[in-house]
């Protein structure tokens, strides 16, 4: 009876360390190095606790839904048409102020922030937040949908992110 | 004996339901079309029964052997692929094409499409011609609002439209998302719903009653979910019925409904739906102001009970799966108790 016991309970380690070590070698590595310049002291854990991982990270589906419940939730009333900023920060620059991994983004939404952002975690279900999360991180890359069309001349890499520079003559 | 006597109330109950066929007509419009379908399947029986005589009568009325067969050259028979074969057709798809032709002449703001044009707007101008109701199709509910002369006569309801009977009304329909079709069988033919443009339709039952109706465009994974309910009533009735739902939310009175109200606002509730009279002014669910005086809930799928109240509170994706409404599981026993509490005095 107890060496099936400790026979099982083995067994059991096993699967979940295999599944563990599957789960992580699936998700793409050093996707978000170039995304993280927190202007500040960030909310939240330690980096020495392990980030909640976002069920939906790289779900397609999850990105068309986030982006209508951006809108519908009016998020875009304070950060503005294609999160370009307004009453709101602009969530298409550089700048992650709380920080830019998935599960800073879903405790600044759910949670909400000084200087004007409210908490919606009692009002949004989680997997919603998450929805949200996925689409707050696509704006200005190319996985974005409905991406705001950039003017020609205003173009000036095939980089999304890189700052739009602007030829203003120095005067004489 | 015995048979009859069990059969005969049965078939007198199913009278007593909300009626969905093209052949229990109960308006001008389902009547002409019910009309032409009765007049074309019977007159396609009687064509399909003189061809199964002509066959027998061809089969048993043998000329000859096989080896000696008549030639078709021989003893006319050009002539009955004239008759048979062009004349009759013709004259027969002609009767039904003027009658087609006639029916759609009878109703001319049936399935009106398109943009406002000039003729469009020159309609519009005519009293008769004006929509006094709106119907906007989402995936997978109808948002239904009550146009007025002026904005305090204007109301906002979901998924059951009243129309005062034997009288014509007048109906705008749009889409949010794609295509739908709006149709009530015992009333009007289908008219489609189109993202990006108007149709029109209009509608009229001839007697007060309930009229069943159902999206009749695939809309996606819940179009079979996708129903309506049309009550017709007496036109004074109407107007009560019309004067109740422009008023505001009532307010709570019991100590469960004010905590509902609470719940719902402060909840997740009021990121969606509106209540009017109460700070919930959510806009891309359904209204929710009246929702005790609707029969049914989820656009017309289920009963309006405490059970399936609570049950769409929390697992929406269970009885209907990928609608808009998320499994709310935040809430206590509590809540969820004077949450529906709430809403079952919102009439």
């Amino acid at each position: 009876m107890r060496l099936a016991l400790c026979v099982c309970s083995l067994a059991l380690v096993v699967t979940i360390e295999s599944c563990q070590r599957l789960m992580s070698s699936s998700a793409p590595a050093g996707a978000e190095a170039d995304m993280s310049t927190a202007v500040g002291p960030v909310p939240g854990n330690p980096a020495s606790v392990a980030a909640r991982m976002n069920p939906y990270a790289n779900d397609p589906v999850a990105l068309q839904d986030g982006q209508r419940l951006f809108n519908w939730y009016n998020c875009s009333g304070c950060h503005g048409g294609h999160a370009g900023g307004g009453m709101g920060p602009s969530l298409r620059d550089e700048t992650w102020i709380y920080g830019s991994r998935d599960d800073q983004i879903f405790d600044t939404i759910a949670q909400g922030r000084s200087n004007g952002m409210p908490s919606w975690g009692t009002k949004i279900p989680e997997s919603q937040i998450w929805q949200i999360v996925v689409y707050v991180k696509s704006l200005g890359t190319p996985r974005e949908p409905d991406a705001p069309t950039v003017p020609a001349d205003e173009v000036v890499g095939p980089d999304f992110k890189s700052p739009v520079k602007m030829d203003v003559p120095s005067p004489e | 004996m015995r048979h009859t006597l069990v059969i005969v109330p049965l078939l007198l109950l199913a009278g007593c339901g909300a009626t969905q066929s093209t052949l229990d007509a109960h308006g001008p419009a389902a009547e002409q079309i019910a009309f032409l379908s009765w007049f074309m399947t019977i007159l396609f029986i009687v064509v399909t029964a003189i061809m199964w005589v002509l066959l027998g009568w061809g089969f048993w009325k043998r000329r000859g052997t096989l080896a000696e067969h008549a030639s078709i050259t021989e003893s006319g028979g050009q002539a009955w692929i004239a008759i048979g074969g062009l004349a009759v057709p013709l004259i027969i798809l002609t009767v039904i094409f003027i009658l087609g032709l006639r029916l759609l002449a009878a109703f001319p703001i049936h399935g009106m499409h398109g943009q406002m044009n000039m003729a469009n707007m020159a309609a519009m101008e005519d009293e008769a011609m004006k929509p006094s109701i709106l119907i906007i199709g989402h995936q997978w509910w109808w948002e239904v609002h009550y146009l007025g002369d002026s904005p305090d006569q204007q109301f906002t309801t979901a998924n059951e439209i009243h129309i005062p009977a034997g009288r014509p009304v007048n109906i705008e329909l749009q889409s949010r998302d794609v295509m739908h079709s709006f149709w009530i069988p015992s009333l009007h033919g289908k008219v489609d719903l189109i993202p990006g443009r108007s149709n029109f339709i209009r509608m009229e039952a001839s007697k007060p009653g309930d009229y069943q109706g159902q999206c009749a465009e695939y809309c996606g994974a819940q179009h079979a979910h996708m129903r309506l309910l049309v009550v017709a009533q007496n036109p004074d009735e109407f107007e009560l019925w019309s004067e109740q739902q422009r008023r505001p939310a009532s307010e709570p009175a019991s100590e469960d409904a004010m905590a509902g109200q609470q719940v719902f606002l402060e909840g997740a509730c009021a990121m969606c739906h509106q209540i009017r009279g109460t700070q919930a002014g959510g806009s891309v669910a359904p209204d929710l102001t009246h929702i005790a005086g609707r029969r049914l809930i989820a656009s017309n799928s289920f009963p309006n009970n405490t059970a399936y109240l609570e049950a769409w509170v929390t697992h929406a994706q269970s009885l209907k799966p990928e609608a808009e409404m998320p499994d709310l599981t935040m809430f206590t026993g509590k809540q969820l108790r004077q949450l529906v509490a709430y809403l079952q005095q919102l009439n």
